[in-house]
């Protein structure tokens, strides 16, 4: 009783009571801050390395774009990126899901190694860029590949509804494309860059590649820097003065793990569902992925990995395009417009 | 009462101050996203294709030669890219072949037949067109085809930057020598900067009525009979790196070769791009205005007139089956001909007769300078013994051509005979006129 007495005696002191009570207030205070609103701001860091933009990793990079956008913890964007750009409509993809996130937060990006026409694209999509003095960047121009002088001609079994059904367009018209997806690039370039360009676009669309140094000096890259300078340039236009990291590939990789496990079941680990073993169509060979070790990422399961991630993330889609109609009889063409840095010229 | 409230406000008021502190420990502002630049896409414009022009090309002159396409040397083009050129070339009355069928030789045990091949059709030709040669051309052909411009035929050599050619060891033997580069223009220039725009022409057979061409990728040619269509001065060489009025189109040492450095102009539907149909109609007439020689080497191709029969003439009756050998053989080269008895002057012919015969020809011997008597007197080889030889002596009239075949019997002659139907007779050939055969076998 004595001991319980006591503390009805301090409890009831008021002053105690009233630092118990700003304590709590603190804690609260705190605790809303951390866990509920605003939180500690975060900086999230994408990183893309060398990567050739198709199809595929445009779908992937804009998954971690979208998840930097929607992730309120996260103030800004650093994204480190290396890349000689790829498929002319997956570049542009690229730039336009930057620019959009750059509408909502900051984009500060890294440009290491080699930065090039598709890649440089995306760039354009950032609100601050640094490089290397011995980055390389630009390559504002487009390749394409067409058909010989004289096509061939259909064979005579193929029956289409004009002219133009199966190739699209004639020789002048395919240059004519290319140029406008040459002047639209350039369009880009000159717009986002404004007057720190200090290339004329006659010299700009000679699709040079520049040092970064010379990328700096030209207007087509703000600052010389590396990770440490955009992450506090990121934090300085973000208005955060303390902040942690976020690796947002890993995010999205989490994430995209739960979403597997919940597809595979949890039940028996690495047992695979029905639904599962339906989307794995032929190529399901009867044995379950071992989930573990695909997060081990050894060699032998890079195959299965990249089927599962490709089923996770397209569904079937895109999975069985190696033979898409069976019984087509003419070879399909992708569109064949780069923003690519081939490197040799040819 | 308003102390215990005091205490108790002191909750929300720390957790304020903390949240408040907090805040501004780590936010020093919010994020003013600068407005992005409106792109508006909608206003690029990009500089139209050129016209493509219909133009009415002036009617080529009737003329009656052959141009041979070379296709020996993996050449690489097809026939189809060619149609717009050869059909200009057969409308002005020429025939067109092509000798080799586009495929290397692998096997070195048919690079001689291919070379005989060459020879022949070279023996034919009025104009020949090299054109993407992949495999490079050997010394001996290269020799072979300097024979023949030098005799006057037409040659045209075609290179291009985008395809895979070896063109520039023929090409230096006539001072032409195609640059390893690709010619570009960023400003002025049709839809792509390589393809560039030509207006500076000098005033030529070759470049009559041209105002504007395209050309889809070519290079510079250098030479040392000069350019003929210039790029405008701003032009770049890849390789050079400086701008320049570079030269797509120059004459070689001798009007008789032109070297083109661009092939794409005349394929269609390049072709009928601004002025690259005349271009390739000014081709046609320069190739078809060929006033090539063919002299006794070139057998039997010297004979023009093709519409009509060569005559054989007999010095004796009893030659008969060796002017039947002729005749065969005449046929077989597609060159109709008949056993005369006479001589008409106005029809190409060849006489076929012993030493004993030769005041027959008397006149075409004395032209040439050579005697018959007790021995054989040539230009070249004086006193030669008249035992088991014959002669090949070709006299070209203004519009006439007559070969004579002399021997001392009729078995040597049956033998100059058998060696002027082989090509053999070639060996034996003082000049390009004359020749001397020594039956080896009539002497042992």
């Amino acid at each position: 009783m004595g001991l319980f007495s006591t503390i009805g005696d301090i409890l009831t002191n008021r002053y105690f009571a009233a630092v118990f009570l700003a304590a709590v207030g603190v804690a609260v205070g705190l605790v809303v801050f951390f866990y509920a609103f605003p939180g500690k701001p975060k900086i999230g860091v994408i990183d893309i390395p060398y990567t050739v933009i198709s199809e595929d990793s445009t779908f992937v990079i804009t998954e971690y774009l979208d998840y930097a956008r929607r992730e309120d913890s996260i103030k800004a964007v650093v994204i480190r990126l290396t890349s000689p750009g790829g498929g002319a409509a997956a570049s542009e993809r690229l730039y336009i899901e930057t620019r959009r996130l750059r509408e909502e937060k900051p984009v500060v990006l890294v440009m290491n190694g080699l930065v090039a026409s598709g890649g440089y694209m995306m760039s354009m999509g950032a609100s601050h860029t640094f490089a290397q003095t011995s980055s390389l960047v630009g390559s504002v121009g487009v390749v394409s590949f067409s058909d010989p002088l004289i096509p061939p001609l259909p064979d005579e079994s193929a029956l289409s509804t004009g002219p133009y059904k199966l190739a699209g367009f004639d020789r002048q018209e395919w240059f004519s494309t290319v140029e406008e997806l040459k002047e639209s690039f350039a369009h880009i370039v000159i717009s986002e860059r404004g007057d720190k360009l200090r290339l004329s676009k006659e010299e700009l669309t000679e699709a040079r590649i520049y040092s970064g140094l010379q990328g700096v000096k030209l207007g087509l890259v703000d600052e010389f820097g590396g990770d440490g300078d955009a992450f506090a340039k990121a934090a300085d236009l973000a208005g955060v003065s303390s902040y942690g990291l976020v690796d947002v590939n890993l995010e999205v990789f989490k994430k995209f793990f739960r979403e597997l496990q919940d597809i595979v079941g949890s039940s028996e680990r690495g047992a695979m569902s029905p639904e599962v073993v339906a989307m794995f169509g032929r190529n399901y060979t009867g044995e379950a992925p071992d989930l573990q070790n695909l997060q081990a990422g050894p060699d032998s399961s890079m195959e299965s990995f990249t089927l599962l991630q490709r089923l996770a993330m397209y569904g079937r889609l895109g999975v069985d395009q190696v033979d898409p109609l069976p019984d087509f009889p003419m070879e399909l063409n992708h569109p064949n417009f780069y923003y690519l840095y081939v490197g040799n010229g040819r | 009462m308003v102390a215990r409230l005091v205490i108790f406000a002191l909750l929300p008021t720390a957790a304020v101050v903390a949240f408040l502190i907090a805040f501004f420990a780590f936010y020093r502002g919010g994020y003013d996203a600068p407005p992005s630049p409106d792109l508006a896409f909608e206003q690029i414009t990009t500089s139209s294709a050129p016209s493509r022009i219909t133009q009415e090309l002036p009617p080529g002159p009737a003329r009656s030669g052959l141009l041979v396409v070379d296709a020996q040397h993996s050449n690489a083009f097809t026939e189809n890219e060619l149609v717009s050129f050869t059909s200009q070339v057969s409308d002005r009355g020429f025939e067109v072949e092509f000798v080799g069928d586009f495929t290397p030789v692998l096997d070195p045990s048919q690079l001689q037949p291919r070379f005989n091949q060459l020879a022949d059709k070279l023996r034919q030709a009025d104009s020949f067109a090299v054109i993407l040669p992949q495999v490079p051309y050997s010394q001996a052909e290269a020799a072979l085809v300097e024979g023949f411009v030098r005799k006057g035929g037409k040659l045209l050599l075609v290179s291009d930057p985008g395809r895979p050619q070896s063109i520039n060891g023929l090409a230096k033997r006539f001072g032409v020598d195609f640059q390893a580069d690709y010619l570009y223009n960023t400003t002025d220039n049709d839809t792509n900067f390589k393809r560039i725009l030509i207006r500076d022409f000098q005033p030529d057979q070759i470049t009559a009525g041209l105002e504007t061409i395209t050309l889809e990728y070519a290079s510079s040619v250098q030479s040392s009979g000069g350019g003929v269509a210039f790029a405008s001065p701003n032009t770049r060489s890849s390789v050079l790196e400086t701008v320049g009025a570079f030269s797509t189109m120059a004459w070689g040492e001798s009007r008789n070769v032109l070297a083109i450095s661009d092939f794409t102009f005349m394929v269609p539907s390049n072709d009928s791009l601004l002025d690259n149909g005349r271009l390739v109609s000014n081709i046609a007439d320069y190739i078809t205005d060929s006033q090539r020689d063919f002299l006794l080497p070139d057998f039997p191709y010297f004979y023009s007139n093709a519409a009509e029969k060569v005559d054989i003439l007999l010095g004796q009756s009893d030659l008969l089956s060796v002017g039947l050998d002729m005749k065969t053989g005449l046929t077989r080269r597609g060159t109709p001909s008949q056993i005369s008895p006479s001589e008409d002057l106005s029809q190409d012919s060849v006489f076929l007769g012993l030493y004993a015969d030769s005041g027959q020809v008397d006149q075409y011997l004395q032209t040439a300078g050579m005697r018959v008597d007790d021995t054989l007197g040539t230009p070249f080889v004086t006193e030669l013994g008249l035992e088991g030889t014959a002669m090949y002596l070709l006299d070209q009239g203004q519009d006439r051509d007559m070969l004579v075949i002399l021997a001392d019997t009729p078995e040597t002659l049956a033998s100059a005979v058998g060696r002027m139907l082989s090509g053999e007779f070639r060996g034996d050939l003082l000049s390009d006129f004359l020749g001397v055969y020594k039956f080896v076998g009539a002497v042992q």
